[in-house]
């Protein structure tokens, strides 16, 4: 692999640390003609090959599943939308998030 | 079917429920809905396929006399009104 991954298994406790350990760095002889490679270059290095595209395919997978689905049917069960006391917020009958289009109640659908 | 007024109880005088190993302790609640879900469970499918339901009279009795009746007076409601939330 292209990534200096076994150093990184060794743990980045370095790296945390600030300091030079972020990819090993070369072979004694050689630090005079390559500088060891600093933390951040390898933390800019995951973000941009690592965290980024995994979140741009998370997306595109949610993205994928997205859509309208039926919803339930409304039952009006006792053991749910439970209200003892009025919320604090609004009317009082409504959830912190309530949406609408996929919330009951305790009487049903707002919306047909 | 379900509904509770097609269920009589069984004639004549019956005997406490006897000991079921699977709730040995003291607290009996979990003996008395299992019970009631079986009752209503053996009678469904009992009449799904035509056949007597007399054999569901063992778990009437029982959980008659293990449940409290408000409870089952408030579930036989539930299911009267679709909204019973057990699985029969």
């Amino acid at each position: 692999m292209a990534l200096p991954l076994r150093p990184l298994t060794r743990g980045l406790a370095s790296a945390a640390k600030g300091g030079h350990g972020g990819a090993g760095g070369p072979p004694p002889q050689d630090r005079r003609a390559h500088p060891a490679p600093s933390a951040a270059r390898t933390w800019r290095l995951l973000t941009f090959v690592l965290a980024l595209p995994s979140v741009a395919l998370c997306t595109f997978n949610s993205y994928l599943h997205s859509g309208h689905r039926p919803r339930p049917e409304f039952r009006p069960y006792q053991h749910l939308r439970i209200r003892t006391k009025p919320y604090p917020w609004g009317d009082g009958n409504h959830t912190l998030f309530h949406n609408s289009h996929v919330n009951p109640l305790p009487t049903g659908y707002e919306h047909p | 079917m379900l509904d509770v007024e097609a269920q009589e109880p069984p004639k004549g005088k019956w005997s406490t429920p006897p000991f079921d190993p699977r709730f040995p302790s003291q607290n009996q609640i979990r003996n008395c809905y299992q019970n009631f879900l079986d009752y209503h469970r053996c009678l469904k499918t009992r009449t799904r396929r035509g056949k007597s339901t007399q054999p569901c009279e063992y778990y009437f009795r029982v959980y008659h006399s293990l449940c409290p009746i408000s409870w089952v007076e408030s579930w036989n409601e539930q299911i009267k009104n679709g909204i019973f939330a057990g699985k029969i």
